[in-house]
């Protein structure tokens, strides 16, 4: 039986796509092999098998290397279609190893399926305005949007190995390092909590801290509390001269709007806006608004999310 | 007595000769940098002097007082022989005397003064040590020619030192030649170049007709060999003057720049050989520090052109790719979307929704083309100046439209960062557009427009007559087209602050005072306006990125206005009004910002 292959560097992305490859596979008479590199991840499940490629490679080398592996194995093993995580090194994986297999391969795709002769999906493009279909005949690598097919938790999987020996790639890994703890990453963030400057000081800050853990969002400010005021570090600015950032929800807690800052977030999904200022240029760029002091509906925010748990 | 009488005579020829030593090292460098001396040139000179003498700027008087006493001493140092045989000569240069040594005194102490800043700024500059005492040697050779000029003039006042004063006036006239004939050649040059005007490395228009070999096109600077000629004899002018630092905005904010520094270090540079990189001792942050507000160049008593430097190292910058992420997603937003911003230009009028504004498209007779630019078309506070202005306009009667989706960014950004190739690019369709509607007459109400569609775009094939919005409004006002009652704003004191691109680029400062003084009762002025305006720190595309700096350049303005007692800050361009906008709050200042469009269309 032809497979449905899977990778990706990371285990949750992982998860997502074996999701979008259950699907792909069911109906089509098509099997899942989750594929690992070097060793079988814990967290990393599977709706079918999973495929150990051993050889000189691991998890989450480099793109040179991974695709080089799944190349060696496709070629023997002959899946039906490759899905990838579109992730950073996804897409690299993914364009290597469709140059290397001569297939075709569809970037960043949601709706993944196929009626056993090609593999179809949709991607967006124009920044969302337009959804494109695309479609490419088996067999083909796709990336699979991340984000867009919620994760597999099925339990373990049955183990099948295949060595593909020593693999080079031109790119060495020298090391890697963590970014430095308590660094905030406001461009993956779902939620984003925005101060500005109706904070009235410095001290009332973790107050809007607190609302941003409990919604499950980073922190985010204005330009006037980081680089005038200093009382976030610049991390935390977004804006024009700052991060940009494209949340599923941006709530502004006392920001005036200027182009600055709206510049940096209009990509959002959805605004929300405090202010005391009914004329607040913020409000024009937001779906919603509350027109009201912050120091009252913010406390009177925590309590409603406490309340609902 | 005879011995006397030779030593006299003796003192008298070596007067002379050093005269004419300083004569010829400017004949010298006169004929080195392809400069005219000719008596036109020198009138034009002359001219241009005495209108600055109005201006009353201290740094000028002093320098004048320099010229002048150096001047005198050497007149009079050869008709010192006669002088006694003609009446009343003594007196009259006894008289012109004074008023010089009091000038010569006061630079005196700034020359000191501008010296120990100039050390504090090396120091954090952490200039190297050859840089350092070449500096102090060419300030110690500037305080020494003041001395000399001033114990000379004194000495006129005691024929029994004429020995004595000649010493001192060789010393001095071989100082002049040594140091001075050049900087003296490049004034007479570069007087009378505008401040707008900006090096055109290239012409996109001929590449595009195949008249130009792109392979041969250098936007950039990447060898001391490769600066225009006319901007190196400039560098290589700068005798330390120092008027240049003690205006630059990014200097007083604490920023990696010195105007002064910057020059001097590409002239010492060029003692290293002609393919020496400027980059070998200029910092990229150095660079990106400037807001080319043009006080370092307007300042300068010797017409060095520091901003050349700058465009031509920032465009080295870009065409290596050395720009970091807010500055490559400007120029990206620019070309993809023809906004800085990134907004999607269709939505440019949304401002003008239920006001009734025409477009070109649904009246292309429309008197004037209103060219709103992009932060008053996309900025929610900056389109109140839109607003604004329309509404005076309609009050008036005045006929204008605008070109709503069809606008795009005049490219000043892309040029300002040193992007040649983008700015050209929308120049070009910009002007197509202008051309393809018969525009003839275009309002402005951000000074960055203003200087580009007037200066610049003639350049493209772009000829119209630009009027800043502060000019209409006041023509407007002066006719009694716009009448504004009597019991006009009394409520609140208001400070205007210049925009740079407005005053020092295009002389415009007594258009926005007129209307203002005409729609508030209390108007209040800041020590730095008009042409001596002081940086809000956005331009020269400084809105867009970040800089090193200890303090913020619009903190320091917020501040001198602040120290008016005003409550309010009136601007002129929608970029100072969003610099404001941030500091006056940050500061608890208190004080409002409103353009002054916005302040006159209140009255109506």
């Amino acid at each position: 039986m032809k497979s449905v292959w899977v990778y990706s560097e990371s285990d949750s992305v992982s998860n997502e796509v074996a999701a979008a490859a259950a699907e792909v596979a069911k109906g089509a008479g098509l099997d899942v092999q989750v594929i690992e590199l070097g060793e079988a991840r814990q967290g990393v499940s599977s709706p079918g098998g999973k495929l150990l490629i051993k050889g000189s490679v691991r998890n989450g080398d480099s793109a040179g290397a991974a695709s080089s592996a799944i190349a060696k194995a496709a070629a023997e093993l002959q899946p039906a279609a490759v899905l990838l995580g579109a992730t950073r090194t996804g897409r690299e994986i993914a364009s290597r190893l469709a140059a290397k297999l001569r297939v075709g391969c569809m970037a960043e795709i949601t709706k993944v399926a196929t009626d056993g002769t090609a593999l179809s999906g949709e991607r967006s493009v124009f920044a969302g305005k337009v959804v494109a279909r695309v479609s490419c005949p088996l067999p083909a690598v796709a990336t699979v949007k991340v984000g867009a097919y919620p994760r597999l938790t099925a339990g373990s999987a049955s183990v099948s190995e295949k060595e593909v020996g020593v693999v080079t790639d031109q790119v060495k890994v020298l090391s890697r390092e963590k970014k430095t703890a308590g660094a905030v990453d406001l461009k993956s963030a779902k939620v984003i909590v925005s101060a500005g400057r109706g904070v009235k000081k410095k001290e009332d800050l973790p107050m809007l801290e607190e609302l941003a853990k409990e919604m499950h969002g980073a922190l985010g400010c204005s330009r006037p509390l980081s680089s005038d005021l200093g009382w976030l570090p610049e991390e935390h600015h977004i804006g024009l001269t700052g991060v940009t950032v494209k949340p599923d929800l941006y709530l502004a807690i006392g920001i005036s709007g200027q182009l600055q800052h709206v510049a940096g977030m209009k990509d959002s999904k959805v605004v929300a806006s405090i202010n005391t200022d009914k004329d607040a240029p913020m409000f024009q760029a937001s779906d919603y608004g509350i027109i009201g002091d912050l120091y009252l509906v913010v406390p009177a925010l925590r309590k409603a999310l406490a309340a609902r748990g | 007595m005879a011995g006397i009488d030779l030593a006299n005579a003796a003192a008298y020829v070596a007067s002379a000769a050093s005269v004419a030593v300083a004569i010829y090292a400017l004949s010298v460098y006169a004929r080195k940098g392809s400069v005219s001396l000719s008596p036109g040139r020198l009138v034009g000179l002359s001219k241009d002097e005495a209108s600055r003498l109005k201006t009353g700027d201290p740094v000028f008087l002093m320098h004048l007082s320099i010229a002048l006493g150096v001047g005198l001493s050497i007149v009079y140092s050869l008709i010192e022989p006669v002088v006694g045989y003609v009446p009343y000569l003594r007196s009259l240069v006894l008289v012109f005397t004074v008023p010089l040594i009091a000038g010569l005194v006061v630079a005196f102490g700034w020359r000191i003064e501008r010296y120990a800043a100039s050390k504090r700024v090396e120091a954090e500059l952490k200039s190297p040590p050859d840089f350092v005492s070449s500096s102090t040697l060419l300030q110690v050779v500037l305080i020494l020619a003041i001395a000399f000029t001033t114990a000379e003039l004194t000495i006129v006042w005691f024929p029994q030192l004429y020995l004595v004063g000649s010493v001192i006036g060789v010393l001095r006239n071989l100082l002049v030649a040594a140091y001075y004939a050049r900087p003296s050649v490049n004034l007479i040059a570069g007087f009378d170049t505008p401040l707008a005007a900006v090096r055109t490395p290239f012409s996109l228009a001929d590449v595009m007709s195949g008249k130009a070999d792109p392979e041969t096109i250098r936007a950039g600077v990447s060898k001391v060999s490769e600066f225009d000629q006319k901007s190196r004899f400039s560098f290589d002018s700068c005798v330390e003057i120092g008027a240049c630092e003690s205006a630059c905005p990014a200097t007083a904010s604490g920023r990696p720049l010195s105007p002064r520094v910057l020059v001097r270090q590409v002239s010492l540079l060029s003692r290293k050989g002609e393919d020496a990189s400027p980059f070998e001792s200029i910092t990229e942050d150095e660079l990106w520090s400037c807001t080319t507000c043009g006080a370092c160049v307007a300042s300068c008593p010797v017409s060095v052109k520091h901003l050349d430097a700058v465009y031509d190292l920032r465009r080295e910058l870009v065409a290596k790719g050395n720009l970091d992420k807010e500055k490559s997603t400007m120029l990206e937003n620019l070309g993809q979307k023809q906004n800085p911003y990134g907004f999607n230009n269709n939505s440019r009028a949304a401002w003008a929704e239920g006001l009734g504004v025409d477009t070109l498209a649904s009246n292309p007779k429309a008197e004037y083309l209103y060219w709103v630019g992009c932060l008053s078309s996309f900025d929610q506070r900056a389109q109140k100046i839109a607003v604004s202005l329309s509404k005076i306009l309609k009050h008036a009667g005045v006929s204008f439209a605008i070109l709503g989706g069809e606008e795009m960014c005049t490219g000043d950004p892309a040029r300002r960062i040193g992007e040649e190739g983008r700015y050209q690019e929308l120049a070009l369709q910009n002007v197509e557009k202008l051309n393809s509607y018969g525009v003839k007459k275009i309002i402005a109400t951000c000074p960055h427009c203003f200087n580009t569609l007037k200066n610049e775009y003639p350049q493209f094939g772009g000829k119209y007559e630009v009027v800043y919005h502060t000019q209409l409004i006041s023509d407007l006002i002066r006719e009694g087209k716009v009448t504004v009652p009597p019991d006009k704003i009394q409520n609140i004191s208001v400070t205007l602050h210049d925009a740079c691109y407005a005053s020092r680029y295009n002389s415009v400062f007594e258009e926005p005072r007129a209307a203002l003084n005409a729609a508030v009762a209390d108007v209040r002025e800041m020590g730095r306006h008009g042409e001596k305006t002081f940086c809000c720190g956005a331009g020269g595309s400084n809105y867009w990125f970040k800089v090193p700096q200890q303090r913020s350049i619009a903190g320091i303005r917020t501040e001198e206005a602040a120290g008016t007692g005003a409550k309010a800050i009136a601007t002129e361009c929608p970029f100072c009004m969003s610099m404001f906008e941030d500091t006056t709050r940050t500061m608890n200042t208190g004080m409002e910002v409103r353009d002054v469009a916005e302040l006159v269309a209140e009255c109506l």
